[in-house]
């Protein structure tokens, strides 16, 4: 498993891919930090001329939050680039025939594979997350408890699309189609937290649908387990889905 | 050290591989002989743990294929038919994810690298992409990666294909020489192969096996209608023609000029038959042959022969349905 893991982690640091796409990444994140800086100055040089008002200060919801929801959201757009390749080039040069051959189980390929793409979303979060907190740190000050549910819950909302990346690159040899799936599914899961209705019904049986609701929670600071079992819980569903969509060559009766 | 029993595999309602029975003892090189589509890769899937068989038993190494697939990979070395490998990494660092990925333990893996390395005379290469190395390279890159656990059973799907000769007596050579050591299943459609290489041929063709032998006893084992040559002058080919399919035995005549290609029954009768009734005729006999039986004609035999039934439509194929 380790061979795969190391093997992957090195495909991604060989390739323009992932260094164009983390470049592309830092570089709106960073933006995104001057924006709401710009926003979040104004507001808190009021504050300091009125002492009166100095509780309308929010650092962690005026400075941090929008910079954070906005590392959430580009994954949809990032990880489907980043997750294409992992079964669909191998299956169309037919190396995961050779692969299957080996002495390792489904399992070990599939995690392996699914933390190769993880670290990298992960060294992705970090660089980008880092500068943002430090810098405010030095600044204003921040919240490290809230810091910790939102490293948690970039990293839950990252396995999860991973692993949903994944499972869409392991249904077809073309990565184009694998990508596509991929954004069209991230996509579509984050605007049914725009269908009120659907939604209002949803929350009765399964929660809320949204794939970045359960995030905003944590965005602000609150653990909550259901949100927790909400990222979990997609994530193992689609490690085991492509576990059996890799198993299914045997299917043939 | 590989047996197989009423192996199938059924692909939705076509039946890829019929009832295969063998065994094949340690040492053996076999190859597997068929045309396109006959079932050998199948088989070779099988083998390798790729998918499983359908019904029946295969087992290699002393296990079994379906129940202890696991420990199967373990003693196995495989090389697909179109050597898939990792265009973006060098030999070496191919190898290395090889050697790692199959269990070679850390310590060894140095060690297991460097004679894979030697074995395939891939010293020239060891650091460049493999995308930038040529196919010769690639198959020994290929072959590299099946024997770098020094596994007990090498499986190779057509080991020669795409190579020039020059590289294709190499690869040749390194086989017979992975043979010393090792288990062999070979497939090729190339004859010359087998008979160079292998101890013993399987012949498959439409998923059932038609013949198995020694190349030597495969060659001498005849045809089911014997190839003789006949030279006739004095009379108009047409006529001589015409007069030949007349005597009883002949199959089938082809003219070329004086010469007359002919099917027959058999040949020890046949030749003093068509002596005779040519002279009775007189004309003038000026050569009269059974020809040399290559390996390649029993092979193109026995395939026409296997076609034949599947395609006779009479009986159509048994097809064990309703599971």
């Amino acid at each position: 498993m380790l061979a795969i893991l190391t093997k992957e982690i090195r495909a991604y640091y060989n390739s323009s891919m992932a260094w164009v796409l983390a470049a592309c990444y830092l570089f709106v994140i960073g933006l995104m930090y001057v924006i709401s800086i710009s926003e979040f100055a104004p507001a808190s040089a009021r504050a300091a001329a009125n002492p009166m008002g100095a509780g309308e200060v929010r650092v962690m919801e005026q400075l941090i939050y929008p910079v954070v929801w906005w590392m959430a959201f580009l994954l949809i757009l990032m990880v489907p680039l980043l997750t294409m390749r992992l079964f669909a080039e191998e299956k169309r040069s037919g190396t995961l025939e050779l692969l299957f051959t080996y002495p390792l189980t489904e399992f070990q390929i599939v995690m392996a594979k699914f933390l190769a793409a993880l670290s990298v979303v992960v060294l992705m979060l970090f660089f980008a997350g880092f500068t943002t907190i430090m810098f405010t740190w030095r600044l204003v000050g921040v919240e490290w408890p809230t810091i910790g549910t939102i490293c948690l819950g970039l990293l839950l909302v990252g396995s999860s699309f991973v692993s949903y990346g994944l499972w869409a690159s392991s249904l077809s040899g073309n990565q184009l189609v694998a990508a596509v799936v991929t954004f069209g599914g991230l996509f579509a899961t984050w605007l049914m937290g725009f269908m009120r209705d659907f939604v209002n019904q949803a929350k009765e049986l399964i929660g809320d649908p949204s794939n970045l609701a359960h995030f905003d929670n944590m965005a602000r600071g609150q653990l909550n387990s259901h949100d927790v079992i909400y990222y979990v819980g997609w994530t193992v569903l689609f490690l085991f889905l492509t576990m059996h969509m890799l198993a299914s060559r045997k299917w043939s009766t | 050290m590989i047996t197989a029993s009423s192996l199938c595999k059924r692909f939705g309602d076509k039946l890829a591989v019929d009832n295969l029975n063998f065994g094949i003892e340690k040492g053996e090189i076999v190859g597997f002989l068929g045309p396109n589509a006959a079932g050998k890769t199948t088989t070779m899937r099988m083998l390798t743990c790729y998918f499983p068989p359908s019904e029946g038993k295969a087992t290699v190494a002393g296990f079994d294929v379906y129940t202890q697939s696991l420990q199967v990979r373990k003693n196995v070395g495989y090389l697909p038919e179109h050597v898939p490998l990792y265009t973006d990494m060098t030999v070496r660092e191919y190898l290395e994810f090889a050697a790692a990925a199959k269990g070679v333990a850390h310590v060894d893996r140095k060690k297991a690298i460097a004679t894979a390395i030697e074995r395939c005379s891939l010293e020239s290469v060891e650091d460049q992409l493999i995308g930038t190395i040529s196919r010769g390279y690639r198959q020994r890159v290929g072959l590299g990666q099946a024997i770098i656990s020094e596994p007990p059973v090498l499986i190779l799907d057509e080991p020669t294909v795409g190579l020039d000769p020059a590289q294709i007596r190499e690869i040749r050579e390194l086989i017979r020489e992975l043979g010393q050591k090792s288990t062999i299943i070979l497939s090729t459609h190339i004859l010359p192969e087998v008979s160079m290489t292998c101890s013993r041929v399987i012949i498959i063709a439409n998923g059932k096996i038609q013949a198995q032998d020694t190349p030597q006893n495969l060659s001498s084992r005849g045809l089911s209608l014997v190839p003789i040559t006949v030279g006739v002058a004095g009379a108009a080919p047409a006529e001589v023609q015409e007069f030949l399919k007349t005597i009883q035995g002949v199959k089938k005549v082809e003219s070329e000029g004086e010469t007359f290609r002919l099917e027959t029954e058999n040949d020890r009768e046949m030749r003093p038959r068509l002596a005779r009734a040519i002279i009775e005729k007189g004309w003038d006999l000026l050569e009269l042959h059974a020809r040399q039986v290559s390996l390649e004609d029993v092979f193109l035999d026995i395939v026409a022969q296997s076609d034949k039934s599947e395609g006779a439509g009479v009986t159509p194929e048994p097809v064990a349905g309703g599971i």
